[in-house]
């Protein structure tokens, strides 16, 4: 076979490759039951309250735990690492596939709106581009990942290190024919208990105190994610689960900054609850970090919030 | 552009296309100036400092033949050129490593690409014409392409003036030519993108944030450093050697199996070898030619020059210097121990000895390497203490493996296994796989094994986005 | 072609004392690939030896050029010769 026909013939085979791994990815990631993206898509959760946000909810907030005393069920959509990007489109394809809940809670705090901490994760939508809300997020928060997607595998290939377990773990999942996730209501026990040092890193980084900058971007999809909620017709809550007290003297305009989320709030007529004043805040023994309370500490204040959500409920 | 990037990819299909199609004569002039594009492209600085030192240099050698004050002049200006840079580099906030253009932590930053090479160049270029052994250049073209050549400007490899001066305007490109460069190119981005770029958080963690680690964990990070190093390297030399040569010119192998190097000299004839020559016609040879007469003392002094002159030249601190210092060890050691050890070799067991070597070898490198990746003579002696204290994990997963796979989840684990076993599977099969590479056949299971693993396992973006502060 | 002949021994038995190898044997097509301790470490150290046995001076380019053991044997020959 002479050398042109063999190079022809090699592009072929490897955009047909890429091509039928490209479904084959797209087919394994939709039915690994831990990632929420596809789970909360395949099985029939209808909970009546979720509690969205980062990694403090999902290490803090024990469905099991809190059900027991509000007698409703829950569930812990929440993600580590995530922005709010990142948590509109999971609230999106929950409620394209489940029962509307009654009540969210949206964690939010002065980090949530800098763009130095958290992220979106490209990678956990990547079986899911075609849809055209997912589209316009991607191209709205990765844009040179949104660019790519159109070349076969690319998608996949970007983060490939982020996304190859979790296909091979999709198919292990669909040959098992396992659908339910490892923590099936969402909430991930802390890995730590102890404290994690994070704060003295910072200080020493940050010796006069760290300013958080409003980012334009996490702003707008603070604002969408209460706007889809409220479209369906869903109660949210805003909320700041227990902060350090000591670490409050490092972050300088911490106010300004609450002020502003609160201003979001009063526009679309909800509530920002802080439990900023229990007890717990002052003292390191209840915490990992800063804003993460530790196993005891998440005890304590998943009652408290239970006793609120109670109240909340009651009183309508 | 980095040469990994897409950007890249096309700039280099549009030139091999062009410099095709055009006719003999056209050649250089047209390279000229995808090089000097290419090196603006990268910044300003870049560009100016490439035409002032090779116009320099220029006029410097149209006088040079036996001017010795001339001559002298040609090279301060040059290691001027190299120490000035490298030291202002070295000062900016936040001094971070970087050997290739290709660079090993996320924000380096070179001022003037290929400086530090292209500079060598130029000494060898006037150190020929001084001694009478080459014509000093009629055009100041063709100075300038030898300096800026893109496929060779970042890093090397570094070309004496009889290696690729006859090229200029002379270079056939045959099918054959096509294939092979595309070959090696396909080599070097693999060795990038699959391996080097997988084992860099490993390092990354280890150098970076290793201040608890045991000992086991640092030596596993030293070991993952020289490979890594090896790779990147190896890979940036493909890359360069397979473009050049799809263009029609033929560059200097730079490495030959370093890994399997019996002994440290052994290895410097393995590593970085257009870099070695070039210290060894213009350092090493000339000085213990002179001081031939003292035998052994000579060669220790040569040794001494030549690795004290490379620390600087790969940068200024005192991280190199204990490098260079190493190996200068090193090596005298095997200058004095040559005779027990070539008895050694010549027993029954000569495996076994070659074994040992390597071994031996790749762990005298890697610790010498501990100097030369950390940042601050700090962080490198704390991490020669863990290697020395507490050898052994507490916990196999926290302490060794959650270092290196950067963290404890199972996908970590997996990704660093896969790292693992496509490193130490390429260095098992490495001959067969250059032989592939080598080839002016095009390989069809070998290109789409290529880019499919590419595809597959390679790294693309380096994941900074999700580096972020959690509180 | 007593001299040369001469000249080879004589050599040889440089290179015996250098390397520290009393059997070593050496030819005109042999190079540094052949004999393990020779190397660019070692080369100029033997170069020294040479110049010393034989009372002659190799010039630095004479010294880069040499690849094989007759090209020694042909400089020594001609810098005796031009004694």
């Amino acid at each position: 076979m002479n050398t042109v026909k063999k190079i022809t013939l090699s592009v072929a085979i490897i955009l047909l490759v890429l091509a039928g791994l490209s479904r084959v990815y797209d087919f394994a990631l939709r039915h690994n039951a831990n990632l929420k993206a596809a789970y909360v898509q395949k099985a029939k959760i209808d909970a009546e309250i979720l509690f969205h946000g980062p990694c403090e909810p999902l290490w803090m907030i024990s469905p099991a735990r809190l059900d027991s005393q509000t007698h409703v069920r829950s569930y812990n959509l929440a993600l580590s690492h995530s922005d709010f990007a990142d948590n509109y489109l999971h609230l999106y394809f929950y409620l394209k596939h489940n029962k509307t809940p009654k009540l969210m809670f949206l964690y939010v705090t002065p980090e949530s709106m800098d763009a130095n901490y958290n992220t979106f994760n490209t990678y956990r939508f990547a079986a899911f581009t075609g849809d055209p809300v997912v589209d316009s997020v991607l191209k709205d928060c990765d844009p040179a990942y949104a660019r790519w997607t159109a070349f076969p595998f690319m998608k996949y290939a970007w983060y490939s290190s982020k996304i190859n377990f979790d296909a091979l773990q999709g198919l292990k999942h669909y040959m098992q024919h396992r659908t339910v996730p490892y923590y099936a209501d969402g909430y991930e026990p802390p890995t730590q208990v102890v404290w994690d040092n994070h704060l003295e890193e910072f200080i020493q980084l940050y010796p006069h105190g760290y300013n958080f900058e409003w980012n334009k971007l996490r702003e707008k999809y603070l604002c969408k994610t209460i706007a889809l909620a409220r479209q369906y017709g869903i109660e949210v809550v805003l909320y700041e689960s227990p902060v350090l007290q000591e670490a409050l003297q490092y972050q300088p305009n911490r106010q300004e900054i609450l002020k502003r989320i609160k201003g979001i709030a009063d526009a679309y007529g909800i509530e920002y609850v802080q439990f900023d004043k229990m007890k717990i805040a002052a003292s390191r023994k209840y915490f990992m970090s800063t804003l993460n309370l530790n196993i005891e500490g998440s005890r304590i204040f998943t009652d408290s919030l239970g006793r609120y959500i109670s109240g909340r409920l009651a009183a309508h | 552009m980095i040469f990994n990037s897409l950007i890249f990819l096309c700039f280099v299909v549009v030139t091999v296309i062009i410099n095709h199609l055009l006719p003999q004569r056209f050649r250089s002039v047209f390279l000229l100036f995808c090089s000097l594009s290419f090196i603006g492209y990268y910044n300003l600085e870049s560009l100016v400092a490439v035409l002032v030192f090779s116009l320099f240099t220029f006029y410097i050698s149209r006088n040079v033949r036996g001017n010795r004050v001339l001559y002298v002049a040609g090279i301060l200006l040059n290691a001027y050129a190299v120490i000035m840079f490298n030291y202002f580099f070295a000062t900016r906030e936040g001094f971070d490593f970087s050997y290739t253009a290709i660079s090993f932590n996320i924000n380096s930053f070179i001022i003037a690409l290929g400086l530090s090479f292209y500079a060598l160049q130029n000494i060898a270029y006037l150190t020929e014409v001084y001694f009478g052994r080459w014509q000093p250049e009629i055009s100041y073209k063709n100075l300038l392409l030898y300096n800026s050549f893109f496929p060779k400007v970042a890093s090397g490899p570094v070309m004496l003036p009889r290696e690729f001066m006859p090229q200029i305007d002379r270079n056939a490109i045959t099918q054959e030519r096509l294939i092979t460069g595309f070959n090696r190119f396909l080599l070097g981005l693999f060795k990038k993108m699959v391996i080097a770029d997988r084992l860099a958080p490993a390092v990354h963690s280890v150098f970076d944030f290793g201040d608890a680690n045991c000992g086991l964990t640092t030596l596993a990070g030293a070991y993952l450093f020289t490979i890594q190093l090896y790779f990147d390297f190896s890979g940036y030399t493909d890359m360069a050697l397979g473009i050049a040569k799809m263009l029609g010119y033929d560059l200097k192998e730079n490495f030959n199996l370093p890994l399997r190097a019996s002994s440290v000299s052994e290895f410097w004839r393995r590593w970085h070898i257009s870099l070695i020559s070039w210290f060894t016609a213009y350092v090493y040879y000339p000085l213990v030619y002179r001081l031939r007469s003292y035998k052994k003392a000579a060669a220790v002094l040569g040794i001494l020059a030549t690795f004290l002159i490379s620390g600087i030249w790969h940068g200024i601190g005192i991280t190199f210097f204990l490098w260079a210092f190493c190996h200068i060890v090193y090596l005298i050691f095997e200058l004095f121990t040559k005779r027990l050890r070539s008895g050694l070799s010549e027993k029954p067991s000569y495996l076994f000895y070659r074994l040992a070597g390597i071994f031996i070898v790749f762990n005298a490198v890697s610790f010498s390497n501990i100097f030369f990746r950390s940042g601050s003579l700090s962080s490198a002696s704390l991490m020669i203490r863990n290697l020395f204290s507490g050898f052994l994990p507490a916990s196999w997963l926290r302490d060794f493996v959650a270092p290196l796979a950067v963290g404890g989840h199972q996908v970590d684990e997996f990704n660093f296994y896969i790292s693992i076993f496509m490193a130490a599977g390429f260095l098992l099969f490495e001959k067969t796989i250059n032989r592939l590479a080598n080839s002016e056949a095009f390989s069809f299971y070998y290109t789409t094994a290529c880019v499919l693993l590419i595809f597959l396992l390679g790294i693309f973006s380096n994941g900074e986005r999700f580096i972020y502060m959690q509180f | 072609m007593k001299e040369h002949m001469n000249t080879s021994e004589r050599l040889q038995q440089v290179f015996r004392k250098v390397f520290q190898k009393g059997d070593l044997l050496i030819s005109p097509s042999t190079t540094a690939k052949d004999i393990r301790m020779w190397d660019s470490l070692t080369h100029l150290e033997l170069i020294a030896a040479v110049e010393e046995e034989f009372g002659i001076k190799f010039s630095f380019s004479e010294v880069m050029q040499f690849n094989a053991v007759g090209d020694m044997l042909l400089a020594i020959s001609r810098k005796s010769g031009e004694i």
